[in-house]
């Protein structure tokens, strides 16, 4: 993995380690979203996995977006 | 925008919820309750929105890759750009895009996947390289049609690292070489900088405390032919109006 950036790269990758993967996958109207359940009833967007280009081009589907998980 | 979006819904077949599955809703608030709320907390009010032929896409932070980076880094992830380039592509409703770039830089393979879906979009494009457009934010930079970059802007350029345990020392320095050989070859072919000023700008000494390479700013981007132009967000829209003018005549892009 080639990584480029004046940045040092223990800054950019601070954390790796402790990094916990929480996210599950959720269905909305037929997409697949990976999500990270923030608790409260809602969810946070990680990825959505769609076939659809004119999905991505929705904002209320781009990462770090909210969705409720009833 | 919201005529835009409203657009592509309508397009869209009915929802189909499978019954096994959660349902979930994404978190909206009614057009209502959002302009009391504007209006509560920011002392603003809704500004009613207005058409647009254009496409805005901001590349931020770090470019990610194939790794996700811990959350303190803000990323522009690539499986999310890729997707939205194509259907930009195939949406008659946008016209132009507009790239809005302010990124440290990130993985090399990423940004090239960015830049070459960039540089092969049939639709007008201009970046515009705001604060900073550093390391693998150059190719992406020079992948649009046009570029612009505002005074105080900066890039940085200097020699591609690896990541990584090294096995075999030549084998490792004859692949560093070869992806930079990647970058290089894309940022002279997308440009109006040669090969040998991008290579003597990436290796010069004394100008980096932690490394060899550059700071480029502003107008010495321009100098050196790596930014075509040295400007804002008026002259990048304006150029890009001038070039979908262009494009709906069957002109060509430029």
């Amino acid at each position: 993995m080639a990584y480029w950036t004046p940045l040092d790269l223990e800054q950019v990758f601070a954390g790796w380690d402790r990094v916990e993967d929480t996210t599950v996958e959720l269905e909305i109207d037929g997409r697949l979203l990976q999500v990270q359940p923030l608790g409260d009833g809602k969810a946070k967007i990680i990825r959505m996995i769609s076939a659809n280009p004119n999905d991505f081009l929705r904002p209320e589907l781009s990462p770090g977006e909210l969705v409720a998980i009833i | 925008m919201d005529n835009f979006v409203s657009s592509i819904d309508n397009q869209e077949p009915a929802p189909v919820l499978p019954p096994e599955l959660p349902a979930a809703s994404p978190v909206t608030k009614t057009r209502k309750g959002k302009k009391l709320e504007n209006l509560k907390e920011l002392g603003q009010i809704e500004i009613p929105p207005a058409p647009t032929n254009i496409h805005c896409i901001s590349i931020i932070g770090q470019i990610e890759g194939h790794m996700i980076l811990p959350p303190q880094n803000k990323a522009t992830k690539y499986e999310h750009i890729l997707p939205q380039l194509v259907a930009i592509e195939q949406n008659p409703q946008i016209e132009g895009v507009l790239f809005l770039m302010n990124t440290v830089g990130g993985d090399v393979e990423a940004g090239l996947a960015i830049a070459e879906m960039i540089a092969s979009l049939s639709k007008p494009t201009v970046s515009l390289v705001l604060g900073g457009g550093h390391s693998i934010g150059l190719p992406v930079a020079c992948s649009a049609k046009y570029s612009f970059i505002t005074p105080s802007a900066t890039m940085t350029i200097h020699p591609i690292r690896l990541t990584g345990l090294v096995i075999g020392v030549p084998q490792t320095l004859d692949y560093l070489d070869k992806m930079q050989d990647r970058v290089v070859r894309f940022v002279v072919e997308h440009s109006k900088c040669t090969e040998e000023k991008f290579r003597e700008l990436m290796f010069r000494m004394g100008q980096l405390a932690r490394d060899i390479g550059t700071v480029v700013i502003g107008d010495d981007a321009v100098k050196y032919g790596l930014i075509d132009e040295i400007g804002g967000i008026y002259e990048a829209n304006k150029k890009l109006e001038q070039m979908i003018e262009e494009y709906k005549k069957g002109g060509e892009v430029h």
